[in-house]
């Protein structure tokens, strides 16, 4: 979870000042918007070598959904 | 008392291209706006000699080659946290298409255009850009006006000012501003060199197009001040031509 939060705030703009944790519901941040979404998916094509679509990460109700998603890809 | 919203003050800068001509001014005009400026070129000499003629201190110059990756890897590394980012550097060459070489094509492109992208995504993935900072690219009026023999230049030009636009949308999440400046023909010594061989009534059509006259590059290092300073906070993604009334001339 560290890593994932780590890689969210050096490569997505908008979560940069963010205090995250596991249980952030980062989709419902008031930051959060098409550009954070886009830069989140290329994130993690980058980082972790897999393609996520946005309803997927949409759906997700917090971080520990989203690193869940990522390692079911992997 | 009232902020002078046109001072750089406090701001540190970055200038390519600064050894001469539109570059050189714009490192004396933040310089005398009170930022610390840093100015990037191929040739120590000429750099060293700007360096010196800056009002202030704390100035600094990088000798480096924005076509050759290392020379960027390098720069990167060695640059501090920026305000301001004031791409200058750029190049021109002036053939007929059909009596250019490709060498040159690809010149024109690498230089103007592709280098530009790639130093300015070396400079945000590094986030050596602040927080309510600003980047400005010296485009050209040429990016919307057909000039003979200049193809290449033309299509780097526009090109750069697609980029920019794009640029400004991806930056604003962290309230950095990006713009382009396009300037009519200035007199520096690239433009001086690119009107070697034409003839002299081929000039003197060309200077007709201008009613004010040909610039210098004082009047556009006045508009890279602005657009570094937090008078543009608001301005972002727009294109900013200077061109003594050329393009709307008939």
């Amino acid at each position: 979870m560290e890593t994932l939060i780590e890689n969210l705030k050096a490569n997505v703009d908008a979560l940069e000042d963010v205090e995250l944790t596991a249980q952030t519901d980062f989709v419902h941040l008031p930051q959060w918007d098409s550009l954070a979404l886009l830069s989140t998916m290329a994130m993690i094509a980058s980082e972790y070598g897999v393609n996520i679509e946005s309803q997927a990460i949409a759906g997700c109700k917090n971080l520990v959904d989203l690193e869940t998603l990522i390692n079911s890809k992997r | 008392m009232q902020k002078d919203l046109f001072s750089l003050e406090g701001k540190t800068v970055f200038i390519t291209g600064g050894s001469s001509g539109i570059g050189e001014a714009s490192a004396h005009e933040c310089a005398n706006a009170g930022a610390r400026v840093i100015i990037s070129g191929r040739n120590r000499e000429r750099l060293d000699d700007v360096l010196a003629s800056l009002k202030g201190e704390g100035h600094s110059a990088l000798v480096a080659d924005i076509t050759c990756d290392a020379d960027i890897e390098r720069i990167i590394k060695e640059l501090p946290a920026l305000d301001g980012f004031a791409h200058c550097a750029g190049m021109t060459m002036n053939a007929l298409l059909k009596f250019s070489n490709w060498q040159d094509i690809e010149a024109v492109l690498d230089t103007n255009l592709l280098c530009t992208i790639k130093l300015s995504q070396a400079l945000i993935k590094q986030r050596k850009i602040n927080k309510g900072g600003s980047m400005v690219y010296i485009s050209s009026v040429l990016a919307s006006v057909a000039f003979p023999g200049l193809s290449a230049y033309c299509a780097s030009k526009a090109g750069m000012q697609g980029f920019v636009r794009v640029l400004a949308v991806e930056m604003a999440a962290r309230q950095v501003r990006a713009n382009t400046i396009s300037p009519g023909s200035v007199q520096t010594p690239m433009t001086q060199a690119a009107s070697e061989g034409r003839s002299e009534e081929s000039i003197k059509a060309d200077l007709a197009k201008y009613p004010l006259g040909y610039g210098v590059p004082q009047d556009i290092a006045c508009a890279v001040r602005y657009f570094l300073a937090d008078a543009s906070r608001w301005v972002t993604g727009t294109d900013f031509v200077i061109d003594g009334g050329m393009l709307h001339y008939r």
